[in-house]
């Protein structure tokens, strides 16, 4: 399935691409308006590509404790695979270190690239500080393509992109029922395409996903668990291992490669930019955002109620200081809430992949 | 031929500095029996802190007690009368036939033993291992001494380091902590500014709130104008590494690093003690500095982590070459002192735009190739301190840097813990230095 999107991503880009739109990579996790790149009328892609051999050949520039994102990333991109060869510029900045890195080296493979420096929390000046790298992104997007953003381009795109968190959200909440005829798995797949093929595509697919979710589809059953902790990129394989293999249900979770992505709208605005930010900064349920116990901590409590989730998995790739540092403090709160956590901490490669699987079984287990 | 790191004692600054370094439990202590507020931070500068009255900006590290620390109230009276600086030189001078309790617990082992008692306790807590041996250590210093500590001061360095920055809202957990918040840019970007300026005065109200004085724009100016005749020691004595003269030991340029992040607790002792040091260096070099001349020593600038094991500067020397670690005299080299005229919140906030990172890691390979052009280094080491996301993953690009500009060897080490591997280490370092031979 991952494999059929992204062909079909490629596929899509080039046919942008002879049309004379510029494709602009986009790697900072969920924290990049998507909105802004439409409106200056190129085509955003989001850097989302994991896997085990090109986070080997990313060890040729980054070191072993960087991120297995970092370093699959580099490995994509040395490897000229086409979906990245087909961007014209990356949009990068200090998401995190692994962020940071890939910008360190993009020159290597011939790639244009403009930081979005980010601020850790949400303060007015830091808010303000964020809009005007927001700005700034802006103006580089305007002379790349050429194009004014205008309030009528800006109203199009967010327009759009908040139908499409519409459905999303609309097919989300059926993992709220007892026997949902949606998984982690299927969520996933939709956000992923969304990320590669942008509302345009996804708006009348989840409007026939939708049509088929309220027919009588096959149901998923498993024990409930709450999914937290690094994005899962195309690619990786751990959501299969959760639901095929271990027979679990991931029913919410607040990452950037699915929820974060849909549960908030960007608001009604008079300022387009001032609109995004309170939506990818002040909303953005990211664990690089200081202090997490903010936006992110009560959400994912809010979230395991509203989804009836019977435990968490706080699934983190090595090295990934986003999600890594605090653990066990966010093991502890859970335990004082009742919530039993599971901590699962791996790269891409696939070894351990046994390991893990009877580490979840028996999580599961005890949580039924 | 290279001095031994012991005969840097016999510069009597050097002493006086490495006396009151260990002499932090004893001060915080008193401080904390005065009624003094402390103020833990663990990177440069602090010197903020002594804008405030009765408060103390302290480098937690600084509480390690060592085995010889037992004897350093002796040592410290000894030292005041004057007859420290003589017992050392007739110590090395006769060493071989001498056993010493005192000098004989002044090794790495030691430092090495103690560090790796505070990652210890990092581990028992549960921190993130995976990371850099700085935060470890400093976690285990958090854990050891946090009932000595109001308040943690950090954030600046969480722009560049994502761990660092999560690192203090860990520490949240255990004392107020002040995150100050300043991503890259300089002072065209006017929202940058904003936000410096006001996490500025958020800083100075945080500080007046603990010590219940007000920090007056005279207090600011007098700290500000201290911090720059220190900083212009340190140009000074850097400058007698680029005119091709080692003129103190590597483990006292690691020594006068350490301080600096705090100012030893005591600004005015640190200031006079830097002025001391740089007029007796004045005179080692009117007299030729005769044991420390470039010809047939190697020279090697280290790169990359801040943090290296500290039997590395021996193993150099015994290799027959001098590792030279100048970070912070290249920054002092390159960044303008504080304007101490006109308003001094906003004079403070262009400082530290100043020193802020502008391009992410670019600026320190900026500084790393800066330090080796301008000491006309012969080889450059790269520390790959595991765990650090910043720097490590820059090598390759340092590297290939290095081979297009400089033409000179690069040659990376892994550092995990101090004490580890140190056989390998040492054959690898006689090895590359053959090679430079």
């Amino acid at each position: 399935m991952q494999s059929a999107i992204i062909d079909e991503a490629i596929h899509n880009l080039k046919i942008y691409r002879e049309k004379g739109f510029k494709i602009v990579g986009v790697v900072p996790h969920g924290m990049v308006p998507e909105e802004l790149i439409v409106a200056a009328g190129a085509i955003p892609i989001r850097i989302a590509l994991g896997g085990k051999d090109e986070q080997e050949r990313g060890d040729n520039y980054l070191s072993s404790t960087t991120c297995p994102f970092g370093r699959a990333t580099l490995g994509f991109f040395e490897e000229q695979h086409p979906l990245y060869t087909l961007v014209d510029t990356v949009i990068v900045g200090t998401f995190c270190n692994g962020v940071q890195n890939v910008a360190n080296y993009l020159n290597y493979f011939q790639k244009a690239s403009v930081p979005l420096i980010l601020p850790h929390d949400r303060r007015d000046s830091s808010f303000n500080f964020y809009i005007n790298e927001l700005k700034k992104i802006q103006a580089y997007l305007e002379t790349l393509t050429g194009n004014r953003c205008t309030l009528r381009t800006f109203t199009g795109a967010i327009q759009e992109y908040n139908h499409l968190r519409a459905l999303l959200r609309e097919i989300n909440d059926y993992r709220k029922k007892d026997n949902p005829p949606v998984c982690g798995r299927t969520i996933h797949q939709v956000v992923g395409q969304a990320l590669l093929l942008g509302p345009k595509v996804m708006i009348p697919r989840c409007e026939e996903l939708l049509q088929q979710l309220r027919g009588t589809p096959k149901p998923y059953s498993g024990s409930r668990i709450f999914l937290t902790g690094s994005g899962i990129t195309l690619g990786d394989s751990i959501l299969e291992v959760i639901e095929d293999k271990a027979g679990g249900l991931i029913v919410a979770d607040d990452l950037w490669s699915s929820m974060d992505y849909f549960l908030e709208d960007v608001p009604h605005f008079t300022d387009p930019l001032r609109a995004l930010a309170e939506k990818y900064l002040r909303k953005s349920l990211s664990g690089r955002m200081i202090p997490e116990s903010e936006i992110r901590i009560p959400k994912i409590l809010e979230l395991y109620r509203d989804f009836r989730a019977q435990g968490i998995i706080n699934h983190t790739l090595k090295y990934c200081d986003s999600y890594s540092g605090l653990k066990p403090e966010f093991r502890r709160f859970m335990s004082r809430q009742n919530i039993p956590v599971l901590e699962l901490d791996r790269d891409y490669a696939e070894a351990n992949i046994g390991q893990l699987q009877t580490r979840i079984e028996a999580f599961l287990e005890m949580i039924e | 031929m290279i001095n031994n790191q012991a005969e840097d004692f016999t510069i009597q600054s050097v002493l006086d500095l490495g006396i009151r370094y260990l002499f932090g439990p004893i001060q915080i202590a008193n401080a904390r029996r005065k009624g003094k507020k402390i103020v833990a931070g663990f990177l440069p500068p602090m010197e903020l802190v002594f804008a405030a009255q009765n408060t103390l900006p302290l480098f937690l590290p600084r509480l390690t007690e060592f085995p010889f620390s037992k004897y350093i109230g002796i040592v410290n009276i000894l030292n005041q009368l004057h007859l420290l600086k003589p017992l050392i030189s007739y110590y090395i001078r006769n060493q071989e036939h001498l056993s010493v309790g005192y000098f004989d617990s002044f090794n790495q082992n030691e430092f090495s033993k103690i560090f790796t008692s505070l990652i210890q306790l990092a581990e028992k807590a549960e921190f993130y291992m995976d990371t850099c041996v700085q935060t470890r250590i400093c976690y285990g210093a958090l854990i050891k001494n946090s009932k000595l500590i109001d308040l943690i001061v950090g954030g600046l360095e969480g722009d560049y380091c994502l761990h660092f920055a999560k690192f203090y809202e860990r520490m949240a957990n255990f004392k107020p902590v002040f995150y100050f918040e300043k991503p890259y840019g300089d002072q065209t970007n006017s929202t940058l500014v904003d936000v410096v300026t006001a996490e500025l005065h958020r800083y100075i109200a945080a500080l007046e709130d603990l010590s219940g004085s007000t920090i007056t724009d005279n207090r600011l100016r007098k700290v500000a104008n201290i911090n720059n005749e220190i900083r212009g020691y340190f140009r000074e004595i850097y400058n007698y590494y680029i005119k091709g003269y080692v003129p103190v030991h590597t483990v006292t340029l690691l020594l006068i690093h350490g301080c600096y992040v705090d100012f030893l607790s005591d600004i005015k002792y640190f200031q006079d003690t830097m002025r001391n040091l740089v007029f007796e260096m004045r005179r080692k070099y009117r007299k030729g500095l005769p044991n420390y001349r470039k010809e047939n020593i190697y020279r090697v600038i280290i790169a990359g982590s801040p943090g290296f094991d500290p039997i590395l500067p021996s193993t150099f020397e015994n290799a027959g070459a001098v590792l030279l670690y100048l970070d912070l005299f290249e920054s002092c080299m390159r960044y303008p002192s504080i304007n101490t005229t006109g308003d001094m919140f906003e004079n403070y906030a262009n400082y530290l735009l100043d020193l802020n990172i502008k391009n992410g890691i670019s600026d320190l390979i900026d500084v790393w190739m800066g330090i080796a052009k301008r000491t006309q280094a012969d080889a450059i080491l790269f520390s790959n301190v595991w765990g650090c996301r910043f720097t490590t993953p820059a090598y390759r690009k340092m590297k290939d840097l290095v081979n297009a500009e400089l033409g000179i060897p690069i040659f990376p080490l892994d550092f995990y813990s101090p004490g580890e591997g140190i056989g390998q280490v040492q054959t690898r370092i006689g090895a590359f230095i053959e090679m430079l031979k």
